[in-house]
């Protein structure tokens, strides 16, 4: 049971957070963003790859994130790409995501009955 | 680039209502993201170009969800002013230069007529003072010139930008005599139209002669429609690669309007 993928809507609803924290320890561009994700995911978190950019469009339209063109030559073969960072109003929305998903661990938790 | 992939990301990214800027963005991004996964695939053991394209295609996602998902992200005033765009000022696949220049000398007409209709609704209904007679015969001179111009101003801009050409990152002006000539004539119609609503306008009350305005309008004219080409040319330079992608799966409407 423990080895089942988190895809779809169960993944989705908790990717922007994720973004959110993977920003959070470094900028980084979109195959990265998803290459940190499965990495801290260990292998549990299923995703399209292509369907990160939706969310970071939305995110960087709220003001959640910034990118910028990484102009940088070094250690990159193929096309230019985009760098997302984390804003101010970023890391606040992380921090409030934090203490609501305590929170949600500790009540849903308490009354399935999980390690909460 | 690889054209395999560029057309992975068109399938997506084509049919987008968005602004041209928005959408190579979109192309840009999606396409190095697509690169590295394709990339990965390819260094697998016993992996081909086949199977690392069709490994990296399924990976990236299925290109209909993915461009719903994107739709999302377009505000709708952008996807409003797109389609606008798309319809009144794209050329479509396949349409030839002389009906799309006509098709925008007719849409610049309709502009013109909508524009002249709230004139007078303006002028009826809230000053209670009508334009006259000679008003609108003034107004007619100026969509039958309108219109002409934009006929002929799209016909001679698209013969100049053939002028350039696109080498690697950077486009090259290849036929600059031909460049001018179109410059030289864009200004000259823009001069004979505007010293023709002079005359009708203001005709025998214009003392200081028609020939200054006209040389005048000519060089500026003239000046600013090379400025312009050359601009749209360079950033072409962008947009040109993935206006040659062709999409055989997509409406026959959609197709060109990269």
């Amino acid at each position: 049971m423990g080895d089942t993928p988190i895809q779809g809507d169960r993944l989705r609803g908790h990717l922007e957070a994720m973004i959110l924290a993977i920003l959070d320890r470094e900028p980084a561009h979109g195959f990265d963003i998803v290459k940190k994700l499965e990495a801290r995911g260990e292998g549990a978190l299923q995703m399209r790859e292509g369907t990160i950019y939706p969310v970071l469009y939305r995110m960087e339209a709220s003001g959640l994130i910034k990118a910028q063109w990484d102009e940088s030559e070094e250690g990159r073969k193929g096309p230019r790409r985009k760098v997302y960072t984390l804003t101010r109003k970023g890391q606040r929305q992380l921090a409030k995501g934090r203490e609501e998903w305590q929170h949600f661990v500790q009540v849903v938790g308490g009354i399935i009955g999980g390690t909460a | 680039m690889n054209i395999k992939l560029m057309r992975v990301v068109e399938q997506v990214v084509r049919p987008l209502p968005a602004l041209k800027v928005n959408k190579l963005r979109m192309r840009t991004e999606l396409y190095a993201l697509l690169d590295q996964i394709y990339q990965e695939e390819l260094q697998k053991e016993d992996a081909t170009e086949v199977s690392a394209l069709r490994q990296a295609s399924r990976r990236f996602g299925d290109p209909d969800q993915l461009r719903d998902e994107l739709l999302q992200t377009i505000p709708r005033s952008e996807r409003a002013w797109a389609m606008a765009d798309r319809w009144l000022v794209r050329r479509r696949e396949g349409e030839g230069l002389v009906r799309f220049s006509l098709r925008i000398g007719l849409h610049a007409a309709m502009g013109m007529v909508l524009f002249g209709l709230f004139l007078f609704c303006l002028a009826t209904f809230w000053k209670s003072d009508p334009p006259g007679i000679q008003f609108w015969g003034w107004w007619m001179l100026a969509i039958l010139t309108v219109s002409v111009n934009s006929f002929c101003l799209t016909l001679l801009g698209n013969v100049a930008l053939a002028a350039f050409q696109r080498e690697e990152d950077r486009t090259r002006l290849k036929l600059p005599w031909r460049l001018i000539a179109c410059a030289l004539a864009s200004g000259l119609l823009v001069a004979v139209s505007e010293v023709l609503n002079l005359y009708y306008l203001v005709g025998p009350h214009w003392r200081n002669g028609y020939a200054e305005p006209f040389v005048w309008v000519t060089l500026m004219a003239g000046t600013m429609f090379a400025v312009v080409i050359y601009l749209r040319a360079r950033e072409d330079v962008h947009y040109q690669p993935w206006n040659e992608v062709s999409l055989g799966s997509q409406p026959k409407d959609m197709r060109g309007t990269a």
